[in-house]
């Protein structure tokens, strides 16, 4: 079912709207959540509650295309999670975010008060300015990577190219980025 | 330290970029992976940590006769990586596939206190496999213990076979359904002294070169696919490098002394000295691989801890047959 009809059944407030996306959408937003939450039960209910979310956030919200929408709110239902866990469990979620990390600032603020906001809209706004800078090829295998948490087998196999070469690009992606944020640090 | 709050902050500031970005990302259309390109294993420098530890637990020597070996032989101790005149001992790999070393995809499996890291895939077709010689198990990933990196443990899964026409101490192959076959080269258990160790007695170069052809390192790493063929009046030039090749040293690459502010060799040699890369193809379907390095340094991409030094007039006459 394309994304105007299951839109169409949420805006309808029809019990099927749900149904569809999990029919079309279910094992890829599966997929995603057990990248993040190596506890099936963990991952599962991160997917239930953002179909949950969806419902509750359609209408007023009209999410066209739907699915980065669905995965957005899939992803964030996962960290929330994960943050309230005791202990974080090592899951490729936190391989690909290790990898990240050196070459990322550190926050300086405590979580949930204002500057931390500012903090995170002020990297999400240097991370788009920084993948607006490269090839579209290299943007989805640094996104596949850090956003989707794929592994470097699944990204080869969806750009066409050899582990070793994507292992290479995201080395070099990551200097990229470091140096990048270096200069934005250095302009602000 | 990683904290999950650093770890959190970086999240939470990359999951909420424009869903322009993820539109483009899921919508990406996987393309066929060209087995026929050149091999790119330069980055298995990255991957592969070249190391003097060895994390395997099964070692046999270093001169072994590969007839002799079997599965059920027992252990012996690692040799020592070592550099000296009677030649270089290329040092048994650190496999790091911990969690954080981005290792986690190089297919490699342990055999015989060998390790054998991938090399490339070609069609099956001109391949003559000997008799099964094991099955990887495929048992180790980014969590395994030390203790885990055993006989047929690896990250791949499978059987493989000996080649025709190859040392199995060097080079073995795994069959994929698809009617290719992987192949992997060992990365330590024999000693090198000269080039003729490596180009001629393991890889015959000279006897079953057919084709040569080459692109630069600025085509290669950008794939722009300008690939280059040695026209036949060079062919005599050609191989006079490799005989050349063949009489050179070889060294260990992690004893090639630093540039300033290079963290490893592999770092300046990726980055800023690699020239060209040459393939050349055996008549078996194998090509080998070579990579040109400014200071005359040859490696063979699927050993990467061995580089060999040619003399620099030899170095700068193939360079001018390329140029």
């Amino acid at each position: 079912m394309e994304d105007k009809q299951i839109l169409a059944l949420f805006l309808a407030r029809s019990g099927e709207a749900i149904e569809e996306l999990q029919r079309r959408d279910g094992p890829q937003c599966l997929a995603l959540a057990r990248r993040f939450l190596p506890d099936e039960r963990d991952a599962q209910e991160c997917v239930n509650d953002a179909l949950l979310a969806l419902w509750h956030a359609i209408p007023p919200a009209h999410p066209i295309p739907l699915r980065p929408y669905l995965y957005k709110v899939v992803r964030n239902q996962c960290l929330k999670r994960l943050e309230h866990q005791a202990a974080s469990k090592r899951s490729a979620y936190m391989v690909a975010m290790q990898e990240l990390e050196p070459y990322c600032p550190a926050p300086d603020c405590v979580e949930d008060d204002f500057s931390a906001r500012e903090s995170y809209r002020t990297l999400t706004q240097h991370m788009e300015a920084f993948l607006s800078t490269l090839s579209k090829e290299n943007r989805v295998i640094f996104l596949r990577r850090y956003w989707f948490c794929d592994s470097y087998a699944d990204i080869a196999r969806r750009v066409g190219l050899r582990e070793k070469t994507v292992s290479v690009r995201l080395t070099r992606l990551r200097k990229k980025l470091r140096l990048f944020l270096l200069k934005k640090e250095e302009n602000e | 330290m990683h904290t999950l709050s650093h770890t959190y902050f970086i999240a939470k500031a990359l999951g909420d970029i424009d869903v322009s970005f993820l539109e483009e990302a899921i919508a990406f259309p996987p393309k066929k992976v060209q087995t026929s390109l050149p091999k790119r294993l330069a980055a298995a420098c990255l991957c592969l940590l070249i190391g003097v530890a060895s994390l395997c637990t099964i070692s046999f020597p270093a001169e072994e006769n590969p007839a002799s070996i079997d599965s059920e032989a027992s252990p012996t101790p690692t040799p020592e990586p070592s550099q000296s005149v009677s030649g270089v001992t290329p040092p048994a790999p650190q496999l790091s596939l911990a969690a954080g070393e981005n290792a986690d995809m190089m297919p490699f499996f342990i055999y015989q206190g060998r390790t054998y890291l991938y090399y490339d895939c070609v069609p099956s077709r001109h391949l003559a496999l000997g008799e099964k010689a094991g099955t990887a198990t495929g048992l180790i990933d980014e969590w395994t213990p030390q203790d885990g990196y055993v006989n047929l443990a690896g990250s791949v899964t499978g059987d493989f076979y000996p080649v025709a026409g190859y040392d199995p101490s060097f080079l073995l192959a795994m069959p994929q359904t698809d009617g290719t076959m992987e192949l992997f080269v060992a990365q330590n258990g024999y000693t090198l002294q000269t080039g003729a160790d490596l180009f001629e007695t393991r890889l015959s170069v000279l006897e079953t070169c057919t084709a040569v052809t080459w692109e630069t390192w600025d085509s290669w790493y950008e794939e722009k696919g300008d690939i280059h063929t040695l026209s036949t009046e060079n062919t005599a030039a050609f191989s006079s490098f490799l005989g050349v090749l063949e009489q050179s040293p070889c060294c260990l690459t992690e004893s090639i002394p630093l540039i300033d502010g290079a963290e490893s060799v592999y770092d300046f040699f990726f980055d800023d000295w690699g020239l060209y890369r040459l393939y050349i193809a055996r008549d078996d379907g194998i090509t080998v691989e070579l990579c040109l390095f400014e200071g005359g340094y040859v490696m063979f991409s699927g050993l990467q801890s061995v580089c060999v030094q040619v003399p620099p007039d030899d170095f700068s006459a193939l360079l001018a047959l390329l140029s």
